[in-house]
């Protein structure tokens, strides 16, 4: 479903992405880690067309995401880190209005809003303003607004920064429900490694703008050579040479 | 804590120079150009203008006085609408004051909104205040005492206004503090801006009550029938309730080389800012709570009020295409934000005011016997003017930034299949009838106001309409094109390179226009008024087609545009 090649990306003297190449097939779950400024969202922003590249190529379900981005744009859903939203519309708006941008037609609309409104049980709070919601409920609306016109690729930034514990099971559920049972691909950019190494079918380690590992867990995990019991943090500080003592 | 204040004020200047260097150079050289050029007109139209009163004898007293009165209430007003506007974001504003209110030193917000307040003022003050001072120096000498006595007088002014601006905002803040209740009686913003807003209707409607209600013969007769000279009497009275009086005494003073009673209106105003300050202090011991209660509603402490929908309904409202969705979020972004309504409302305060004027130039011009059809095609090509300064206002504060201000938001257009060229006339269509609706109601207020049949008004809300369109077109073309990469705050964004440029040719625009209009209006020749119209009519189709054409590749909503 996205296919990246030798993609790269340069802010000044900043090497933001470096020749990175990888695929994310249909249904799979593909989460990417790594420290501040690695390039995540930048490989993100790139994808959904807020960025262009420098060199090498991005396709979303066969077609070119410069060449041509209407298609594309119309079949991705992007869950932004920093999910801001005019203050004074309410969240049942900004669900109707992001539906109305996809073509989503209004019957659906309204079926779909109800239902998707469910998963994190925010019947009652959907006419209230944005500016009145808490951060997690912020991201709450993203995450059901990127999935209102069905996408076939999913791009996360950040997916759980605000969640409650229950939402934050809920989220996972959701992501893994719609990779298994609709074929969703999902590309998932994050900090939180425990959520990374439950959902994720593949992950990649970024360091300063380069992929420097990419596998299943398992196989990261044979890469920094540690014992089976080790998680996806310790992998990471092995992979990304930091290691602090242990307790 | 004024140290650290000053500090980092000045690191933020240093900040802004850190990018876009030249663009912005370019831009405080323009500012700096705009200033002395008002400044320049200001000092030889009160020299000028003074220099006349002088050598006449009878009015040589009432009429100083009186447009001193005019001058310093007009003044005065605006310093303080201005000082109510910033005031209301600048005490209550969660964001970087958070840290301030954690501190212990938390009243100090209010000492960084009044310096936030009085830096808006004093730009007031220097353009226009200064050279008026200076000039008057010159006409009437003793110029070592009056310019530094005149600019005390302005300093505490500024301090009058922009603080009593400050208690009127806390006082209404208590006042919503000790009624508040659940619900609607919510303590929210939006409250304290809807009284703000009454309070400023109710002293706009007193101002323009005494502007034109006032007859100008009558203030200007003498105490006797011996005198030579018009009696100032009548000219007190009719200001004595506006504390800018003191002020235009002062300077009447000042003129006349009355230093005692010059100093002692000194003395006058240096104690209402000394009780306006004592207020102040009062109202510190409750701001905390004031604070903490405003930051409701905007902040997570609210989660289930504030209901705004009672049922489902279709969305959008009224086109059911993506063009509808577009139009409806303009509505909802332009129309539900506390501070671009108190903007709104500002602007209009002042076109009202404007219209005042006109109604009132109109009576007392009929009254010295001037040419009716003068006084109405001056009245009208002022009108034009003053249409195309407001809407430009307008445009500058809410058109121009429209791209620039969705900056944050642009995660959800950016993203979706939409094109850019479709946002561009999305917006495009909601200012256009927006200002449409406002500028051609003003229009026709003021044409029922004069006394002018809707028939004669033909022409002139055709010129009106199409200069609207051709403004907003401009303003959003140089908004889409050039889009503001370091902020997007509108009144920031509306002061960069490209907000100044927009200022300078809708002005010059407006200026030929109005020009024509009243040449049209004199000389019933109208080839110079039809040729504007055609040529604004092309000049709007084609910023419209280049704006799409480069919208086809240029994305504004891109993290990587650049621009001062």
């Amino acid at each position: 479903m996205l296919l990246i090649k030798n993609l790269s990306k340069q802010f000044g003297a900043l090497k933001a992405v470096d020749d990175i190449s990888f695929e994310v097939k249909d249904g799979e779950i593909f989460c990417i880690i790594g420290p501040n400024g690695a390039g995540k969202t930048t490989i993100i922003k790139t994808t959904v067309g807020l960025l262009a590249p420098d060199k090498g190529t991005i396709t979303v379900g066969g077609k070119d995401v410069v060449l041509f981005p209407q298609a594309t744009k119309s079949i991705i859903g992007y869950i932004p880190d920093d999910p801001s939203v005019w203050p004074g519309m309410t969240g049942e708006e900004f669900l109707h209005f992001v539906g109305t941008l996809f073509g989503v037609p209004e019957q659906e609309r309204m079926e779909r809003v109800k239902k998707l409104l469910s998963i994190f049980e925010l019947e009652g709070i959907e006419k209230n303003y944005f500016e009145t919601y808490s951060r997690g409920n912020k991201q709450k609306f993203s995450i059901l607004a990127a999935l209102l016109h069905k996408p076939k690729l999913l791009l996360v930034d950040e997916p759980v920064v605000g969640l409650d514990p229950l939402s934050v099971r809920r989220a996972k559920d959701l992501f893994v429900r719609l990779a298994k049972d609709e074929g969703v691909s999902i590309f998932i950019a994050t900090h939180t490694l425990s959520f990374a190494q439950e959902v994720a079918d593949q992950v990649g380690v970024m360091d300063h703008g380069r992929m420097i590992a990419r596998g299943t867990v398992d196989e990261l995990r044979a890469k920094a050579k540690l014992h089976n019991e080790t998680t996806l943090e310790d992998i990471y500080l092995a992979l990304t040479g930091n290691s602090f003592p242990s307790a | 804590m004024i140290g650290s204040f000053l500090r980092l004020s000045m690191k933020g200047v240093k900040g802004y120079f850190s990018r876009h260097t030249i663009p912005k150079l370019i831009t405080v050289f323009l500012f700096v150009l705009i200033v002395i050029g008002v400044a320049t007109v200001v000092f030889w139209g009160v020299r000028l203008g003074f220099t006349s009163i002088k050598n006449q004898t009878y009015g040589r007293q009432t009429l100083s006085l009186y447009v001193y009165e005019e001058f310093f209430l007009v003044l005065g007003y605006l310093m303080f609408a201005s000082a109510i506007v910033s005031g209301l974001f600048t005490l209550f504003r969660g964001g970087t004051d958070n840290w301030i209110v954690a501190s212990p030193r938390y009243k100090s917000v209010i000492l960084r909104a009044g310096f936030g307040i009085l830096d808006s003022a004093t730009g007031t003050l220097f353009v226009i205040g200064i050279p008026a001072v200076l000039a008057l120096a010159g006409v009437y000498g003793g110029g070592a005492i009056s310019i530094p006595s005149a600019i005390i007088a302005l300093l505490l002014l500024t301090l009058i206004t922009s603080g009593s601006a400050m208690v009127v905002i806390l006082l209404f803040a208590t006042v919503l503090y000790y009624f508040r209740g659940p619900t609607w009686r919510a303590l929210q913003v939006k409250w304290l801006a809807v009284l703000s807003g009454l309070f400023m209707a109710t002293f706009t409607y007193v101002l323009v009550r005494t502007i034109v209600g006032m007859n100008i013969l009558s203030l200007f007769v003498s105490g006797s029938i011996t005198a030579t000279e018009a009696n100032i009497d009548g000219i007190v009275a009719a200001f004595r309730w506006f504390p800018t009086t003191v002020v235009a005494i002062m300077m009447l003073a000042l003129q006349n080389h009355a230093w005692a009673l010059a100093w002692s209106s000194i003395g006058w105003l240096a104690a209402m800012v000394v009780f306006i300050l004592l207020i102040i202090y009062l109202f510190s011991f409750k701001f905390l709570k004031l604070w903490q209660g405003l930051q409701e509603g905007s902040f997570e402490a609210r989660t289930s009020t504030n209901t705004i929908h009672k049922s489902p309904r279709a969305f959008p409202r009224f086109l059911k295409t993506d063009l509808g969705a577009l139009f409806e979020k303009e509505v909802i972004v332009n129309f539900r934000s506390t501070r671009d309504s108190l903007w709104i409302v500002f602007i209009l305060g002042l076109w009202v005011l404007q219209m005042a004027l006109n109604v009132f130039l109109r009576r007392n011009g009929a009254d010295y016997g001037t040419s009716e059809i003068n006084i109405l095609a001056a009245i009208q090509a002022l009108q034009v003017v003053t249409t195309v300064f407001f809407t430009s206002t307008f445009a500058l504060r809410f058109v121009l930034p429209s791209f620039s201000s969705d900056r944050r938001m642009s995660w959800i257009m950016g993203t979706s299949p939409i094109t850019p060229r479709r946002i561009f006339f999305s917006k495009l269509g909601f200012y256009i009838i927006t200002f449409l609706i406002l500028g051609i109601g003003v229009g026709i207020a003021n044409a029922s106001l004069l006394g002018i049949s809707l028939v004669a008004e033909g022409m002139f809300l055709l010129l009106l309409a199409v200069m609207i369109i051709a403004i907003t077109a401009f303003a959003l073309s140089v908004g889409a094109l050039f889009p503001d990469t370091e902020s997007d705050d509108p009144e920031i964004v509306s002061t960069s390179l490209p907000g100044l440029g927009f200022t300078f040719i809708a002005l010059a625009y407006g200026g030929v226009g109005a020009w024509l209009y009243y040449i049209f209006l004199k000389t019933s020749q109208g080839a110079g008024v039809y040729s504007f119209i055609v040529g604004s009519v092309i000049l709007v189709i084609l910023m419209v087609m280049a704006a799409s054409t480069r919208l086809k590749t240029f994305n504004p909503f891109s993290d990587e545009v650049g621009g001062a």
